[in-house]
Protein backbone atom coordinates (compact mmCIF):
# COMPACT_ATOMS: atom_id res chain seq x y z
CA UNK A 1 0.00 0.00 0.00
CA UNK A 2 1.38 3.26 -1.17
CA UNK A 3 -0.65 5.33 1.21
CA UNK A 4 0.61 6.56 4.68
CA UNK A 5 -1.29 4.62 7.31
CA UNK A 6 -3.21 7.53 9.79
CA UNK A 7 -2.47 5.85 12.49
CA UNK A 8 0.73 3.60 12.91
CA UNK A 9 1.55 1.47 15.94
CA UNK A 10 4.89 0.24 16.78
CA UNK A 11 5.71 -2.47 19.46
CA UNK A 12 3.16 -1.72 22.12
CA UNK A 13 3.45 -3.51 25.25
CA UNK A 14 0.80 -2.68 27.90
CA UNK A 15 1.66 -5.01 31.03
CA UNK A 16 -0.80 -5.31 34.47
CA UNK A 17 1.58 -5.19 37.81
CA UNK A 18 -0.77 -6.97 40.05
CA UNK A 19 0.17 -8.33 43.63
CA UNK A 20 2.36 -11.68 43.00
CA UNK A 21 2.24 -11.52 38.91
CA UNK A 22 2.61 -9.27 36.37
CA UNK A 23 -0.24 -10.07 33.36
CA UNK A 24 1.28 -9.12 30.04
CA UNK A 25 -2.41 -8.02 28.39
CA UNK A 26 -0.31 -6.64 25.27
CA UNK A 27 3.00 -7.34 24.66
CA UNK A 28 4.68 -6.01 21.37
CA UNK A 29 1.33 -5.04 19.34
CA UNK A 30 2.54 -3.59 15.70
CA UNK A 31 -0.15 -2.37 13.63
CA UNK A 32 -1.43 0.12 10.50
CA UNK A 33 -4.72 1.78 10.33
CA UNK A 34 -5.40 3.75 6.81
CA UNK A 35 -8.27 5.93 5.62
CA UNK A 36 -11.10 4.64 3.92
CA UNK A 37 -10.87 1.31 5.67
CA UNK A 38 -11.71 -1.32 8.06
CA UNK A 39 -9.13 -2.75 10.23
CA UNK A 40 -10.41 -5.52 12.57
CA UNK A 41 -8.70 -7.08 15.52
CA UNK A 42 -10.02 -10.37 16.48
CA UNK A 43 -9.49 -12.71 19.49
CA UNK A 44 -11.11 -15.08 22.29
CA UNK A 45 -11.91 -13.53 25.02
CA UNK A 46 -9.05 -12.22 27.05
CA UNK A 47 -6.94 -11.86 24.13
CA UNK A 48 -6.12 -8.44 24.97
CA UNK A 49 -8.43 -6.85 22.16
CA UNK A 50 -10.02 -4.14 24.77
CA UNK A 51 -6.72 -3.21 26.40
CA UNK A 52 -5.12 -2.70 23.21
CA UNK A 53 -7.53 -0.06 22.16
CA UNK A 54 -7.82 1.17 25.34
CA UNK A 55 -3.99 1.98 25.25
CA UNK A 56 -4.08 3.74 22.09
CA UNK A 57 -5.88 6.33 23.64
CA UNK A 58 -4.42 5.95 26.91
CA UNK A 59 -7.22 5.19 29.10
CA UNK A 60 -5.59 2.28 30.80
CA UNK A 61 -6.42 2.56 34.59
CA UNK A 62 -4.18 0.84 37.47
CA UNK A 63 -2.52 -1.36 37.62
CA UNK A 64 -2.63 -1.73 34.32
CA UNK A 65 0.56 0.52 32.80
CA UNK A 66 2.19 1.03 29.16
CA UNK A 67 5.26 0.16 29.21
CA UNK A 68 6.93 0.67 26.01
CA UNK A 69 6.00 1.14 22.28
CA UNK A 70 5.24 3.96 20.05
CA UNK A 71 1.97 5.39 18.54
CA UNK A 72 2.09 7.67 15.45
CA UNK A 73 -0.67 9.90 14.97
CA UNK A 74 -0.28 12.00 11.69
CA UNK A 75 3.42 12.36 12.03
CA UNK A 76 3.23 12.46 15.88
CA UNK A 77 4.30 10.20 18.52
CA UNK A 78 1.08 10.61 20.90
CA UNK A 79 2.90 8.43 23.42
CA UNK A 80 5.24 12.03 23.87
CA UNK A 81 1.97 14.30 25.08
CA UNK A 82 1.15 15.39 28.04
CA UNK A 83 -2.40 14.66 29.56
CA UNK A 84 -3.50 18.29 28.40
CA UNK A 85 -2.79 17.59 24.80
CA UNK A 86 -4.05 14.08 24.80
CA UNK A 87 -7.43 15.28 25.85
CA UNK A 88 -7.46 17.17 22.29
CA UNK A 89 -6.85 14.12 20.17
CA UNK A 90 -9.82 11.83 22.35
CA UNK A 91 -12.92 12.02 20.53
CA UNK A 92 -11.56 14.56 18.36
CA UNK A 93 -9.05 13.03 16.23
CA UNK A 94 -9.48 9.46 17.66
CA UNK A 95 -12.93 8.60 19.08
CA UNK A 96 -14.10 4.96 20.73
CA UNK A 97 -17.42 3.38 20.59
CA UNK A 98 -17.44 1.40 24.05
CA UNK A 99 -18.45 -2.02 24.65
CA UNK A 100 -21.77 -2.32 26.16
CA UNK A 101 -23.11 0.90 25.62
CA UNK A 102 -25.67 1.12 28.63
CA UNK A 103 -23.10 0.54 31.20
CA UNK A 104 -20.26 2.81 29.78
CA UNK A 105 -22.90 6.03 29.75
CA UNK A 106 -23.75 7.83 33.21
CA UNK A 107 -26.71 6.35 34.07
CA UNK A 108 -27.93 10.06 35.75
CA UNK A 109 -27.15 12.21 33.03
CA UNK A 110 -29.65 12.13 30.19
CA UNK A 111 -28.55 11.53 26.53
CA UNK A 112 -28.39 15.59 25.70
CA UNK A 113 -25.97 15.99 28.46
CA UNK A 114 -23.46 13.20 26.94
CA UNK A 115 -23.53 14.77 23.29
CA UNK A 116 -22.97 18.46 25.15
CA UNK A 117 -19.83 17.14 27.14
CA UNK A 118 -18.39 16.54 23.76
CA UNK A 119 -19.56 20.13 22.07
CA UNK A 120 -17.68 21.62 24.86
CA UNK A 121 -14.78 19.59 25.15
CA UNK A 122 -13.69 20.39 21.40
CA UNK A 123 -15.93 23.16 20.30
CA UNK A 124 -16.12 25.78 23.34
CA UNK A 125 -17.35 28.76 21.05
CA UNK A 126 -20.34 27.53 19.63
CA UNK A 127 -24.19 28.68 20.94
CA UNK A 128 -26.36 26.53 22.81
CA UNK A 129 -28.25 26.65 20.26
CA UNK A 130 -25.79 25.58 17.84
CA UNK A 131 -25.03 22.99 20.04
CA UNK A 132 -28.51 21.49 19.79
CA UNK A 133 -28.95 21.74 16.36
CA UNK A 134 -25.69 19.62 16.06
CA UNK A 135 -26.60 16.94 18.26
CA UNK A 136 -29.72 16.64 15.97
CA UNK A 137 -28.11 16.36 13.21
CA UNK A 138 -25.56 13.83 14.38
CA UNK A 139 -28.34 11.73 15.45
CA UNK A 140 -30.38 11.46 12.74
CA UNK A 141 -27.43 10.21 10.77
CA UNK A 142 -27.37 7.51 12.72
CA UNK A 143 -30.16 6.84 11.94
CA UNK A 144 -32.25 8.28 14.95
CA UNK A 145 -35.73 9.72 14.90
CA UNK A 146 -37.23 11.77 17.38
CA UNK A 147 -33.88 12.80 18.33
CA UNK A 148 -35.61 15.72 20.91
CA UNK A 149 -36.97 13.15 23.05
CA UNK A 150 -34.18 10.70 22.53
CA UNK A 151 -31.98 13.81 24.02
CA UNK A 152 -34.41 14.13 26.70
CA UNK A 153 -33.72 10.27 27.47
CA UNK A 154 -31.51 8.79 30.51
CA UNK A 155 -29.63 5.69 28.94
CA UNK A 156 -31.49 2.93 30.79
CA UNK A 157 -34.83 4.25 28.93
CA UNK A 158 -33.53 3.28 25.53
CA UNK A 159 -33.69 0.23 23.50
CA UNK A 160 -29.99 -1.87 23.41
CA UNK A 161 -29.92 -0.74 19.56
CA UNK A 162 -30.84 3.24 20.54
CA UNK A 163 -28.14 3.23 23.24
CA UNK A 164 -25.88 1.43 20.65
CA UNK A 165 -26.69 4.25 18.26
CA UNK A 166 -26.18 7.47 20.65
CA UNK A 167 -22.80 5.71 21.59
CA UNK A 168 -21.73 5.91 17.70
CA UNK A 169 -23.33 9.43 17.89
CA UNK A 170 -20.88 10.47 20.54
CA UNK A 171 -18.17 8.91 18.94
CA UNK A 172 -18.78 10.97 15.86
CA UNK A 173 -19.67 14.15 17.48
CA UNK A 174 -16.22 15.46 17.15
CA UNK A 175 -15.52 14.34 13.40
CA UNK A 176 -12.26 12.07 13.99
CA UNK A 177 -10.54 10.82 11.53
CA UNK A 178 -10.41 7.29 13.44
CA UNK A 179 -13.02 5.92 15.02
CA UNK A 180 -12.31 2.76 17.72
CA UNK A 181 -15.47 0.29 17.55
CA UNK A 182 -15.12 -2.16 20.57
CA UNK A 183 -17.50 -5.31 20.12
CA UNK A 184 -19.91 -2.64 18.49
CA UNK A 185 -22.67 -5.21 17.69
CA UNK A 186 -22.00 -8.21 20.07
CA UNK A 187 -25.50 -8.31 22.35
CA UNK A 188 -27.91 -6.74 19.49
CA UNK A 189 -30.25 -8.20 17.47
CA UNK A 190 -28.90 -9.34 13.81
CA UNK A 191 -31.97 -6.47 12.21
CA UNK A 192 -30.36 -4.15 14.48
CA UNK A 193 -26.85 -5.36 13.89
CA UNK A 194 -27.48 -5.11 9.79
CA UNK A 195 -28.04 -1.59 10.34
CA UNK A 196 -25.37 -0.29 12.83
CA UNK A 197 -22.59 -1.97 10.31
CA UNK A 198 -24.37 -0.62 7.46
CA UNK A 199 -23.76 2.86 9.22
CA UNK A 200 -20.34 1.96 9.82
CA UNK A 201 -20.28 0.71 5.98
CA UNK A 202 -21.54 4.44 5.04
CA UNK A 203 -18.55 6.22 7.66
CA UNK A 204 -15.54 3.86 6.05
CA UNK A 205 -17.08 5.02 2.40
CA UNK A 206 -17.11 8.53 3.30
CA UNK A 207 -13.18 8.23 4.25
CA UNK A 208 -13.10 7.18 8.17
CA UNK A 209 -10.64 5.05 9.16
CA UNK A 210 -12.53 2.55 11.43
CA UNK A 211 -10.82 -0.32 13.79
CA UNK A 212 -13.06 -2.88 14.53
CA UNK A 213 -12.65 -4.84 17.51
CA UNK A 214 -14.53 -8.23 17.50
CA UNK A 215 -14.95 -11.92 18.26
CA UNK A 216 -17.27 -12.83 15.70
CA UNK A 217 -15.89 -13.86 12.42
CA UNK A 218 -18.98 -13.11 11.21
CA UNK A 219 -18.75 -9.47 10.91
CA UNK A 220 -15.09 -9.54 10.39
CA UNK A 221 -15.21 -11.55 6.85
CA UNK A 222 -18.65 -9.17 5.81
CA UNK A 223 -16.82 -5.62 6.83
CA UNK A 224 -13.28 -6.07 7.43
CA UNK A 225 -10.72 -5.17 4.63
CA UNK A 226 -7.42 -5.74 6.98
CA UNK A 227 -7.47 -8.16 9.71
CA UNK A 228 -5.06 -8.86 12.66
CA UNK A 229 -5.21 -11.76 14.63
CA UNK A 230 -4.55 -11.45 18.27
CA UNK A 231 -3.66 -13.91 20.99
CA UNK A 232 -2.48 -13.60 24.49
CA UNK A 233 -1.44 -10.06 23.73
CA UNK A 234 0.37 -10.75 20.82
CA UNK A 235 -0.24 -10.82 16.73
CA UNK A 236 -0.05 -13.97 15.52
CA UNK A 237 -1.63 -13.58 12.09
CA UNK A 238 -2.52 -10.84 9.74
CA UNK A 239 -3.06 -9.66 6.06
CA UNK A 240 -6.01 -8.81 3.88
CA UNK A 241 -9.36 -9.89 4.89
CA UNK A 242 -8.96 -12.69 2.12
CA UNK A 243 -5.23 -13.28 3.63
CA UNK A 244 -6.42 -14.58 6.81
CA UNK A 245 -9.61 -16.41 5.55
CA UNK A 246 -8.40 -18.12 2.96
CA UNK A 247 -4.57 -18.61 3.67
CA UNK A 248 -4.30 -18.57 7.66
CA UNK A 249 -0.55 -19.22 8.56
CA UNK A 250 -1.03 -19.31 12.07
CA UNK A 251 -2.41 -22.47 13.64
CA UNK A 252 -4.69 -20.24 16.08
CA UNK A 253 -6.24 -18.83 13.12
CA UNK A 254 -6.77 -21.84 11.53
CA UNK A 255 -8.58 -23.34 14.65
CA UNK A 256 -10.48 -20.21 14.79
CA UNK A 257 -11.34 -20.76 11.12
CA UNK A 258 -12.10 -24.77 11.46
CA UNK A 259 -14.73 -23.76 14.29
CA UNK A 260 -16.98 -22.04 11.78
CA UNK A 261 -20.34 -23.71 10.72
CA UNK B 1 -48.95 -38.25 11.05
CA UNK B 2 -50.89 -39.35 13.67
CA UNK B 3 -52.23 -38.11 16.69
CA UNK B 4 -49.86 -39.95 19.53
CA UNK B 5 -46.86 -38.71 17.50
CA UNK B 6 -47.25 -34.98 19.40
CA UNK B 7 -45.45 -34.40 22.41
CA UNK B 8 -46.82 -30.59 22.94
CA UNK B 9 -49.95 -29.16 21.04
CA UNK B 10 -50.69 -25.41 22.20
CA UNK B 11 -54.15 -24.05 20.72
CA UNK B 12 -55.20 -20.27 20.46
CA UNK B 13 -52.53 -19.40 23.27
CA UNK B 14 -52.43 -15.97 24.47
CA UNK B 15 -49.83 -14.22 27.45
CA UNK B 16 -50.47 -10.78 28.39
CA UNK B 17 -48.37 -9.18 31.06
CA UNK B 18 -50.12 -5.81 31.76
CA UNK B 19 -53.53 -7.23 32.52
CA UNK B 20 -54.74 -3.80 33.66
CA UNK B 21 -53.28 -1.41 31.93
CA UNK B 22 -54.74 -0.69 28.43
CA UNK B 23 -53.32 -0.81 25.21
CA UNK B 24 -52.93 -3.92 26.34
CA UNK B 25 -49.13 -5.77 25.53
CA UNK B 26 -49.05 -9.57 24.49
CA UNK B 27 -45.80 -11.64 24.72
CA UNK B 28 -47.29 -14.16 22.79
CA UNK B 29 -50.29 -13.79 20.57
CA UNK B 30 -53.08 -16.14 19.71
CA UNK B 31 -50.69 -19.05 19.01
CA UNK B 32 -51.15 -22.37 17.97
CA UNK B 33 -48.26 -24.70 17.28
CA UNK B 34 -47.40 -28.90 18.12
CA UNK B 35 -44.53 -30.05 18.97
CA UNK B 36 -43.86 -33.47 17.55
CA UNK B 37 -41.85 -36.83 19.53
CA UNK B 38 -38.42 -36.62 18.86
CA UNK B 39 -38.08 -33.63 17.08
CA UNK B 40 -35.51 -30.48 17.49
CA UNK B 41 -38.10 -27.58 16.82
CA UNK B 42 -36.23 -24.34 16.34
CA UNK B 43 -37.65 -20.92 17.45
CA UNK B 44 -35.86 -17.82 16.17
CA UNK B 45 -36.78 -14.11 16.30
CA UNK B 46 -35.54 -11.10 18.10
CA UNK B 47 -35.08 -9.94 21.79
CA UNK B 48 -38.67 -9.11 23.29
CA UNK B 49 -40.67 -11.14 20.24
CA UNK B 50 -41.93 -13.48 23.00
CA UNK B 51 -39.12 -16.74 22.40
CA UNK B 52 -38.67 -17.50 25.87
CA UNK B 53 -42.23 -16.53 26.87
CA UNK B 54 -43.33 -19.29 24.89
CA UNK B 55 -40.83 -21.88 26.33
CA UNK B 56 -41.83 -20.92 29.82
CA UNK B 57 -45.68 -20.97 29.02
CA UNK B 58 -44.75 -24.84 27.57
CA UNK B 59 -43.27 -25.62 31.04
CA UNK B 60 -45.67 -23.96 33.05
CA UNK B 61 -43.62 -21.43 34.61
CA UNK B 62 -45.78 -18.95 32.98
CA UNK B 63 -49.99 -19.14 33.07
CA UNK B 64 -51.14 -18.23 29.64
CA UNK B 65 -54.28 -15.95 30.40
CA UNK B 66 -55.53 -17.42 27.41
CA UNK B 67 -55.80 -20.92 25.54
CA UNK B 68 -54.85 -24.43 26.03
CA UNK B 69 -51.72 -26.33 26.26
CA UNK B 70 -51.42 -30.48 26.01
CA UNK B 71 -48.71 -32.77 26.99
CA UNK B 72 -49.13 -36.23 25.82
CA UNK B 73 -52.57 -35.76 25.15
CA UNK B 74 -53.38 -34.24 28.59
CA UNK B 75 -54.69 -30.89 28.87
CA UNK B 76 -52.45 -29.24 31.42
CA UNK B 77 -53.43 -25.79 31.27
CA UNK B 78 -55.27 -25.66 34.80
CA UNK B 79 -53.02 -28.36 36.23
CA UNK B 80 -52.10 -26.95 39.90
CA UNK B 81 -48.59 -26.67 41.87
CA UNK B 82 -48.46 -30.33 42.85
CA UNK B 83 -50.31 -31.25 39.76
CA UNK B 84 -47.50 -30.03 37.81
CA UNK B 85 -44.95 -31.33 39.94
CA UNK B 86 -45.49 -34.73 39.55
CA UNK B 87 -45.07 -34.78 35.62
CA UNK B 88 -42.19 -31.64 35.58
CA UNK B 89 -39.67 -34.70 36.13
CA UNK B 90 -40.28 -35.23 32.24
CA UNK B 91 -39.41 -31.41 30.95
CA UNK B 92 -36.74 -29.18 31.92
CA UNK B 93 -34.96 -26.17 31.01
CA UNK B 94 -31.77 -25.03 30.15
CA UNK B 95 -32.14 -21.68 31.07
CA UNK B 96 -30.48 -18.15 29.31
CA UNK B 97 -28.14 -16.61 30.91
CA UNK B 98 -26.47 -19.22 32.44
CA UNK B 99 -24.12 -16.85 34.84
CA UNK B 100 -27.21 -15.83 36.57
CA UNK B 101 -28.94 -19.36 36.65
CA UNK B 102 -27.27 -20.64 39.51
CA UNK B 103 -27.33 -19.95 43.67
CA UNK B 104 -23.78 -18.25 43.59
CA UNK B 105 -23.89 -20.56 47.19
CA UNK B 106 -23.94 -23.82 45.56
CA UNK B 107 -21.34 -25.74 44.41
CA UNK B 108 -21.65 -27.85 41.11
CA UNK B 109 -23.04 -30.68 43.02
CA UNK B 110 -25.33 -28.91 44.61
CA UNK B 111 -26.51 -27.75 41.70
CA UNK B 112 -27.19 -31.08 40.12
CA UNK B 113 -28.49 -32.98 42.76
CA UNK B 114 -31.45 -29.88 43.61
CA UNK B 115 -33.68 -31.96 40.80
CA UNK B 116 -32.53 -35.40 41.81
CA UNK B 117 -33.51 -34.42 45.61
CA UNK B 118 -37.18 -33.15 44.28
CA UNK B 119 -37.66 -36.37 42.61
CA UNK B 120 -35.82 -39.68 43.55
CA UNK B 121 -35.33 -41.38 47.38
CA UNK B 122 -32.18 -42.73 46.53
CA UNK B 123 -28.73 -42.88 48.89
CA UNK B 124 -26.37 -40.02 48.58
CA UNK B 125 -23.75 -42.50 47.43
CA UNK B 126 -26.14 -43.22 44.34
CA UNK B 127 -26.93 -39.32 43.65
CA UNK B 128 -23.55 -38.74 43.65
CA UNK B 129 -22.91 -41.36 40.78
CA UNK B 130 -25.63 -40.18 38.87
CA UNK B 131 -24.03 -36.72 38.89
CA UNK B 132 -20.17 -37.42 38.23
CA UNK B 133 -21.83 -39.47 35.25
CA UNK B 134 -23.67 -37.15 33.82
CA UNK B 135 -20.81 -34.67 34.41
CA UNK B 136 -19.05 -36.86 32.10
CA UNK B 137 -21.13 -37.10 29.77
CA UNK B 138 -21.60 -33.12 29.10
CA UNK B 139 -17.49 -33.69 28.70
CA UNK B 140 -17.04 -32.87 31.95
CA UNK B 141 -15.09 -34.52 35.35
CA UNK B 142 -15.66 -35.62 38.98
CA UNK B 143 -12.88 -32.48 40.08
CA UNK B 144 -16.08 -29.64 39.22
CA UNK B 145 -18.27 -31.33 41.41
CA UNK B 146 -16.96 -28.66 44.36
CA UNK B 147 -16.47 -25.72 42.11
CA UNK B 148 -18.86 -23.03 42.14
CA UNK B 149 -20.60 -21.06 39.68
CA UNK B 150 -18.16 -18.41 39.09
CA UNK B 151 -15.38 -20.46 39.15
CA UNK B 152 -16.23 -21.79 35.77
CA UNK B 153 -15.97 -20.73 32.20
CA UNK B 154 -19.19 -19.70 30.28
CA UNK B 155 -18.65 -22.98 28.08
CA UNK B 156 -18.48 -24.82 31.10
CA UNK B 157 -21.41 -23.33 33.37
CA UNK B 158 -23.48 -23.91 29.80
CA UNK B 159 -22.48 -27.47 30.62
CA UNK B 160 -23.68 -27.83 33.72
CA UNK B 161 -27.06 -26.02 33.10
CA UNK B 162 -27.34 -28.81 30.96
CA UNK B 163 -26.31 -31.40 33.00
CA UNK B 164 -29.33 -30.46 35.58
CA UNK B 165 -31.19 -30.31 32.93
CA UNK B 166 -30.56 -34.06 31.69
CA UNK B 167 -30.08 -35.68 34.88
CA UNK B 168 -33.83 -36.66 35.59
CA UNK B 169 -33.61 -37.98 32.39
CA UNK B 170 -36.87 -35.80 30.76
CA UNK B 171 -38.68 -36.31 27.45
CA UNK B 172 -38.65 -32.93 26.81
CA UNK B 173 -35.94 -30.01 27.07
CA UNK B 174 -36.57 -26.39 26.18
CA UNK B 175 -33.19 -25.09 25.65
CA UNK B 176 -33.19 -21.14 25.63
CA UNK B 177 -30.33 -19.28 24.51
CA UNK B 178 -28.21 -22.47 24.97
CA UNK B 179 -25.28 -21.45 22.79
CA UNK B 180 -25.40 -17.82 22.52
CA UNK B 181 -22.63 -15.21 24.23
CA UNK B 182 -20.35 -17.92 23.60
CA UNK B 183 -17.15 -18.92 21.06
CA UNK B 184 -17.32 -21.00 18.04
CA UNK B 185 -15.29 -23.51 19.12
CA UNK B 186 -17.17 -24.31 22.20
CA UNK B 187 -20.82 -23.86 20.38
CA UNK B 188 -19.67 -26.10 17.60
CA UNK B 189 -19.23 -28.54 20.80
CA UNK B 190 -22.25 -27.79 22.58
CA UNK B 191 -24.01 -28.41 19.65
CA UNK B 192 -22.70 -31.63 19.27
CA UNK B 193 -23.23 -32.38 22.48
CA UNK B 194 -26.50 -31.55 22.18
CA UNK B 195 -27.08 -33.89 19.55
CA UNK B 196 -25.35 -36.86 21.21
CA UNK B 197 -27.97 -36.99 24.60
CA UNK B 198 -30.58 -36.23 22.25
CA UNK B 199 -29.92 -39.65 20.51
CA UNK B 200 -29.32 -41.44 23.48
CA UNK B 201 -32.02 -40.32 25.64
CA UNK B 202 -34.66 -40.16 22.88
CA UNK B 203 -35.35 -36.39 23.59
CA UNK B 204 -37.11 -33.74 22.48
CA UNK B 205 -36.30 -29.91 22.03
CA UNK B 206 -37.50 -26.51 21.72
CA UNK B 207 -34.50 -24.91 21.07
CA UNK B 208 -34.69 -21.10 21.33
CA UNK B 209 -31.95 -18.88 19.75
CA UNK B 210 -31.26 -15.83 17.47
CA UNK B 211 -28.04 -17.57 15.74
CA UNK B 212 -29.24 -18.64 12.25
CA UNK B 213 -26.82 -20.90 11.84
CA UNK B 214 -26.59 -22.92 15.03
CA UNK B 215 -30.62 -23.44 14.00
CA UNK B 216 -30.14 -24.66 11.00
CA UNK B 217 -27.32 -26.95 11.82
CA UNK B 218 -29.54 -28.43 14.51
CA UNK B 219 -33.21 -28.17 13.99
CA UNK B 220 -35.76 -30.33 11.65
CA UNK B 221 -38.25 -27.46 12.00
CA UNK B 222 -37.75 -23.60 12.42
CA UNK B 223 -40.49 -21.13 14.22
CA UNK B 224 -40.36 -17.85 13.41
CA UNK B 225 -42.04 -15.16 15.86
CA UNK B 226 -42.02 -12.19 15.83
CA UNK B 227 -43.61 -9.59 18.74
CA UNK B 228 -45.50 -12.74 19.50
CA UNK B 229 -46.81 -13.74 16.76
CA UNK B 230 -45.60 -16.69 14.72
CA UNK B 231 -44.70 -15.72 11.47
CA UNK B 232 -43.61 -18.38 8.96
CA UNK B 233 -42.87 -22.35 9.95
CA UNK B 234 -39.91 -23.82 7.74
CA UNK B 235 -37.70 -27.04 7.47
CA UNK B 236 -34.97 -24.76 7.78
CA UNK B 237 -34.15 -21.11 6.93
CA UNK B 238 -32.66 -20.98 3.31
CA UNK B 239 -33.78 -19.20 0.13
CA UNK B 240 -37.16 -20.91 0.45
CA UNK B 241 -37.94 -18.22 3.25
CA UNK B 242 -41.10 -16.52 1.67
CA UNK B 243 -42.10 -14.07 5.08
CA UNK B 244 -40.43 -10.50 4.88
CA UNK B 245 -39.58 -10.27 8.35
CA UNK B 246 -37.82 -13.86 7.61
CA UNK B 247 -36.22 -12.45 4.39
CA UNK B 248 -34.95 -9.79 6.41
CA UNK B 249 -33.53 -11.93 9.30
CA UNK B 250 -31.68 -14.14 6.89
CA UNK B 251 -30.44 -10.77 4.98
CA UNK B 252 -29.25 -9.87 8.39
CA UNK B 253 -27.03 -13.24 9.08
CA UNK B 254 -23.00 -12.59 8.62
CA UNK B 255 -21.31 -15.25 6.55
CA UNK B 256 -18.35 -15.86 7.61
CA UNK B 257 -16.55 -15.94 4.07
CA UNK B 258 -15.44 -12.44 3.05
CA UNK B 259 -15.73 -13.63 -0.50
CA UNK B 260 -19.68 -13.64 0.18
CA UNK B 261 -20.38 -9.92 1.19
CA UNK B 262 -24.06 -9.31 1.20
CA UNK B 263 -25.05 -6.09 -0.82
CA UNK B 264 -28.35 -5.49 0.70
CA UNK B 265 -28.02 -6.36 4.27
CA UNK B 266 -31.38 -4.33 5.84
CA UNK B 267 -34.50 -5.78 4.19
CA UNK B 268 -36.79 -3.56 6.43
CA UNK B 269 -37.55 -0.48 7.82
CA UNK B 270 -36.24 1.19 10.81
CA UNK B 271 -38.55 1.97 13.59
CA UNK B 272 -38.59 2.07 16.93
CA UNK B 273 -41.67 1.40 17.46
CA UNK B 274 -41.99 -1.98 18.65
CA UNK B 275 -45.51 -2.27 19.91
CA UNK B 276 -48.57 -5.26 18.29
CA UNK B 277 -50.08 -2.99 15.72
CA UNK B 278 -54.29 -2.52 17.20
CA UNK B 279 -55.14 -4.09 13.41
CA UNK B 280 -53.26 -5.73 10.87
CA UNK B 281 -50.03 -7.91 10.07
CA UNK B 282 -48.23 -7.37 12.96
CA UNK B 283 -44.94 -6.47 10.91
CA UNK B 284 -46.46 -3.86 8.89
CA UNK B 285 -44.71 -1.34 10.43
CA UNK B 286 -41.10 -2.86 9.19
CA UNK B 287 -42.33 -4.41 5.94
CA UNK B 288 -40.77 -3.23 2.69
CA UNK B 289 -44.21 -4.35 1.24
CA UNK B 290 -46.60 -2.91 3.04
CA UNK B 291 -49.91 -2.32 1.58
CA UNK B 292 -53.87 -1.45 2.58
CA UNK B 293 -54.89 -4.84 3.15
CA UNK B 294 -51.54 -5.09 5.38
CA UNK B 295 -53.29 -2.46 7.93
CA UNK B 296 -56.27 -4.09 8.53
CA UNK B 297 -56.28 -7.80 8.32
CA UNK B 298 -53.93 -10.12 10.24
CA UNK B 299 -53.08 -12.62 7.76
CA UNK B 300 -53.39 -16.33 9.05
CA UNK B 301 -50.94 -18.68 9.12
CA UNK B 302 -51.00 -20.91 6.02
CA UNK B 303 -49.69 -24.28 4.19
CA UNK B 304 -47.67 -23.75 1.34
CA UNK B 305 -46.29 -27.19 1.50
CA UNK B 306 -47.23 -29.99 4.57
CA UNK B 307 -43.77 -28.43 6.31
CA UNK B 308 -44.05 -24.57 4.61
CA UNK B 309 -46.14 -22.28 6.33
CA UNK B 310 -46.64 -18.37 6.16
CA UNK B 311 -48.46 -15.64 7.60
CA UNK B 312 -48.21 -12.82 4.64
CA UNK B 313 -51.12 -11.89 2.51
CA UNK B 314 -48.55 -11.32 -0.64
CA UNK B 315 -45.90 -14.18 0.40
CA UNK B 316 -46.49 -15.99 -3.16
CA UNK B 317 -45.66 -12.25 -5.23
CA UNK B 318 -42.72 -10.50 -3.70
Amino acid sequence: MAEQPVLSIKNLKTYFYLEERVVKAVDGVSLDVYKGRITAIVGGSGSGKSVMSLSILDLVDNPGKIIGGEIWLNGVNIRDLREKQLLKIRGKEISMIFQEPISSMNPVLKVKSHLFEVIRTHKRAISNKEAVRLCRDVLVRVGLRNTDQIMESYPFELSGGMCQRVMVALGLLAQPQILIADEPTSSLDLTTQAAILEELMRLKNAGMAIVLITHDLGVVAQMADDVYVLKDGKIVDSGTVYDVFESPRHEYTKALLAAIF
Amino acid sequence: MGESMNLFEIKNIYKCYNKKEKPKIYAVYNTNLTIRKGEILGLVGESGCGKSTLGKLLLKLEQPSRGRIMFNQRDITDYSFNQMRKIRNSMQMIFQGNANAFNPYFTVEQIISEPLNNYSHESKEKKREKIISMLEQVGLNQTYLTRYGHEMSGGQRQRVGIARALILHPEFVVCDEAVSSIDYAMKNQILTLLTDLKQQFGLTYLFISHDIAAVNKLCDRVVVMYLGNIVEIIPTINSNVQHPYTKALLAATLIPNPRKREKNRVLFKDTEELKIPEKGCVFQNRCLYTREVCQTEQPALAPKTSEHYIACHFYHNH
